[in-house]
């Protein structure tokens, strides 16, 4: 059997002492008390003696190391025999004087390094900001002392990388783009999300390039590449929410045919009208929903604006109704019937579109029943506006027939809460069920 | 701000007794030697002449019989205080704490609380050998129905200790032999401090030492040590044992991702490994960055010989270990 050499302890009050150079090497022979190594204590220097005669099997430690007193710091043995797996024993208890007075080196544990080298060790935490900075553990150079991958290590990697918000990192790894090659217009570089859109654009170009039936290849229109900046930006930089509420408008209906009655076509107000009027009502008592974002800052705006969409050929507008509050049923009729034929004759001016406090989205002529409007930024909201259906209805135990039309207003979670989107769509729906309010 | 005056841990216990005593006629105080003899360690100094033998009892070296007195006496509406004149003489009355204060309340359908406080010097260092120098709040913990107190400094012994004389259940204050002679600032007027609340003793970033009792002291000594050298160490002191509260534990353990826990029992089975549990069990698991490390006494009982005593519980030195292989 191996027989252990150690560190002396030469006096009482030595504790520690230093290789100051081994005097063999591995697989050198040994005689009995013949000096194999030269220690350093904090008094004097010596030579260290085998307690047998055989050859050096192994080393524990190197020249220079700083041991406790009586650890193992190699093995004497005959050619061929096996040195224990465990590396260092424990320095024996320390037996001291007074507790106070001598407070005795504690010696560290052995650091035993972990054994299964097939799976990666990292701590929780570590697992945790690998996994929320997207950086892959098997790029990350562990330094723990067992071989683990520490928080520290992460962070050592995150700062080797280049620099990227979370969000563009992760977009990044799905997408397949190298965040090297992208020009980041954060501070100092740093790429943002918004950073990675015409990459993803190109990567798609690329993709379709490969199909080879392609049938016809059209250069993007610059509204069509204006719609898909402004739709990208919505998706990547608005928590969107929608929430939906079904309205009776059998009343609205019945209203509005009234109001039309002996009017010429051109005259007649329609239902989307009266629903731009009265989102007109809930953006004004609703102040919340007139804000925008600003960098740090929320900005309330005054003026009740509602955008109205409209589909053209490749593409779609919104242009703005201003003053709805100022503005009569008829007024608003009018104006957005105007606004509407611009649209689609391609005569919109600048100053006819923007400046929204929010969107109608009405889909209604196509039988929709639900959808998820998407924000039109910088707008807190959008109202989604549904076909109206015929139900059964029970009312005051009776049943009878009514129109029901579904709203569904998305809205940015960053500028607006839950609730009070429902207060919102509840008084829109309170003025839509009770149609001469909106008039008044 | 009121005035603050130093006394030490020892009188900071017998002023909590005697302003209770002033304070309500049902408290009254009993154990081995406390009168004429004023304790084993002097802590009821005087409380004999105040109070008389009526309400100072001094009593039979019989454990089980006085202890049984207090849980009956509770359960008839006094508010006992009975002194153990060493932890270590719990398993003498064992039942009478276990199998009676902790469950009457529950047996009796809640008709009635024993509103008793078992004091008793706990913890060694002091050269009294296997029989005196336990420290086995686990025993205690792992019985539903009774509360476990344990101060680390002259404040919080008066505060916990007037907190546990007002409570309703029995509640086991395990005081620290070796802390009675230090000194802490109290404030002079009424305070209590609530049990099942930790305190922050020193707030650190690097690594946190959840601890207790004495070594409280002992890790704060490491603390300053090491903050020489930059390391930010956040020191927990639990306070009251049972009820226990988790949330300090999982904020400190989230706060700093490295934890060692310090307590001056046997490390085998104590109460390190319900604190660990507690942060493995929440969240803060995934905030840890190290394994977490208890340092606490050797298997074995306690030797007679001092040096071989100190060896086997906690020092500054396997503290400071602990910590920097966290780190």
């Amino acid at each position: 059997m191996a027989t252990e050499l150690q560190m002396p302890k030469n006096g009482m009050d030595m504790e520690e002492g230093t290789i100051v150079r081994w005097l063999k090497n591995v697989g050198d022979p040994i005689e009995k008390d013949e000096p194999f190594m030269e220690i350093e204590t904090d008094k004097i220097t010596m030579e260290s003696e085998s307690p047998v005669a055989g050859i050096l099997l192994a080393k524990l430690y190197e020249d220079g190391d700083v041991v406790p007193v009586l650890t193992t710091v190699g093995y004497v043995g005959q050619p061929g025999e096996k040195v224990p797996t465990t590396a260092a024993s424990d320095a024996p208890a320390e037996v001291k004087k007074e507790e106070v007075a001598a407070p005795v080196a504690v010696a560290a544990a052995p650091i035993k390094k972990l054994s299964d080298t097939s799976g990666i060790a990292a701590t929780p935490y570590a697992k945790k900001l690998a996994v929320d900075n997207n950086i892959d553990l098997k790029e990350v150079t562990p330094t723990g002392r067992y071989g683990e991958i520490r928080a520290r290590d992460i962070e050592t990697a995150l700062a080797a990388l280049p620099k990227a918000s979370p969000l563009a990192r992760a977009m990044a790894a799905d997408m397949g783009i190298d965040l090297a090659s992208v020009q980041g217009s954060g501070y100092r570089g740093k790429v943002m999300a918004g950073d990675l859109t015409p990459a993803e654009i190109t990567n798609v170009e690329a993709a379709v390039k490969e199909i080879e039936e392609v049938l016809e290849r059209r250069k993007l229109s610059g509204m069509r590449k204006a719609i898909m900046k402004n739709m990208v930006a919505s998706h990547t930089e608005i928590p969107p929410v929608t929430q939906n509420y079904k309205v009776d408008v059998t009343e609205l209906l019945a209203l509005r045919a009234k109001i039309n009655q002996g009017r010429e076509k051109p005259e007649r107000v329609s239902v989307n009208d009266m629903i731009i009027k009265a989102v007109g009502k809930a953006l004004e008592k609703f102040e919340r929903f007139r804000m925008t974002l600003d960098g740090n800052e929320y900005v309330l705006h005054n003026q009740i604006n509602v955008g109205m969409a409209v589909a053209v050929d490749d593409g779609l507008v919104v242009p703005v109704i201003r003053d709805v509050d100022k503005k009569s049923l008829t007024d608003v009729s009018k104006a957005a019937k105007e606004l509407a034929k611009k649209a689609r004759d391609g005569k919109l001016k600048p100053n006819e579109m923007g400046d929204a406090r929010t969107t109608i989205s009405n889909q209604g002529m196509y039988g929709l029943y639900s959808f998820t409007p998407i924000v039109n930024k910088p707008e807190a909201s959008i109202v989604g506006v549904c076909t109206t259906e015929e139900e059964l209805a029970l009312i005051d135990g009776e049943i009878s027939v009514r129109k029901k039309m579904m709203i569904c207003v998305t809205y940015d979670h960053r500028i607006l809460n839950g609730a009070e989107v429902c207060e919102f769509e509840k008084y829109l729906k309170g003025l839509l069920e009770n149609p001469v309010s909106i008039l008044i | 701000m009121s005035e603050m005056r130093q006394i030490t841990y020892r009188d900071a216990v017998r002023e909590a007794m005697c302003e209770e005593m002033r304070r309500d006629e049902n408290v009254y105080f009993m154990g081995e030697d406390i009168g004429a003899y004023c304790g084993a360690f002097g802590v009821s100094k005087g409380m004999l002449e105040e109070f008389g033998p009526e309400r100072v009892r001094e009593t039979p070296i019989s454990e089980t019989a006085f202890m049984g007195a207090g849980v009956g006496s509770a359960v008839t509406g006094m508010r006992p205080i009975v002194e153990l004149m060493f932890s270590d003489f719990m398993a003498v009355c064992y039942d009478q704490i276990i199998n009676q204060a902790a469950k009457m309340h529950f047996m009796f359908a809640g008709k009635v609380n024993v509103p008793m406080v078992i004091r008793t010097p706990a913890g060694g260092g002091t050269g009294a050998a296997a029989q005196h120098s336990q420290s086995l709040e686990q025993m205690y913990l792992h019985v539903p129905g009774l509360k476990v107190v344990v101060p680390s400094t002259p404040y919080d012994a008066k505060g916990l200790l007037k907190a546990s004389i007002r409570d309703n259940n029995p509640v086991v204050f395990l005081e620290q032999k070796r802390l009675y002679k230090e000194k802490g600032m109290v404030p002079d007027e009424d305070y209590i401090v609530p049990l099942g609340k930790a305190d922050i003793k020193r707030e650190g970033t690097d690594v946190s030492v959840i601890t207790y009792g004495r070594m409280v002291q002992m890790s704060l000594g490491v603390a300053d040590k090491l903050a020489e050298e930059g390391i930010s160490v956040e020191v927990l002191d639990l306070r009251t044992l049972s009820p226990l509260d988790t949330d300090a534990i999982i904020k400190t353990a989230s706060k700093t991702h490295r934890v060692v826990i310090v307590h001056e029992s046997v490390k085998f089975g104590g109460f390190g490994g319900e604190i660990a549990s507690t942060i493995t069990d929440s969240d803060a698991f995934y905030y840890l960055d190290a394994p977490i490390k208890r340092v606490g006494a050797l298997y074995c009982p306690v030797p007679f010989n001092p040096v071989l005593e100190a060896e086997t519980f906690p020092t500054p030195a396997k503290i400071e270990a602990a910590i920097r292989e966290v780190l």
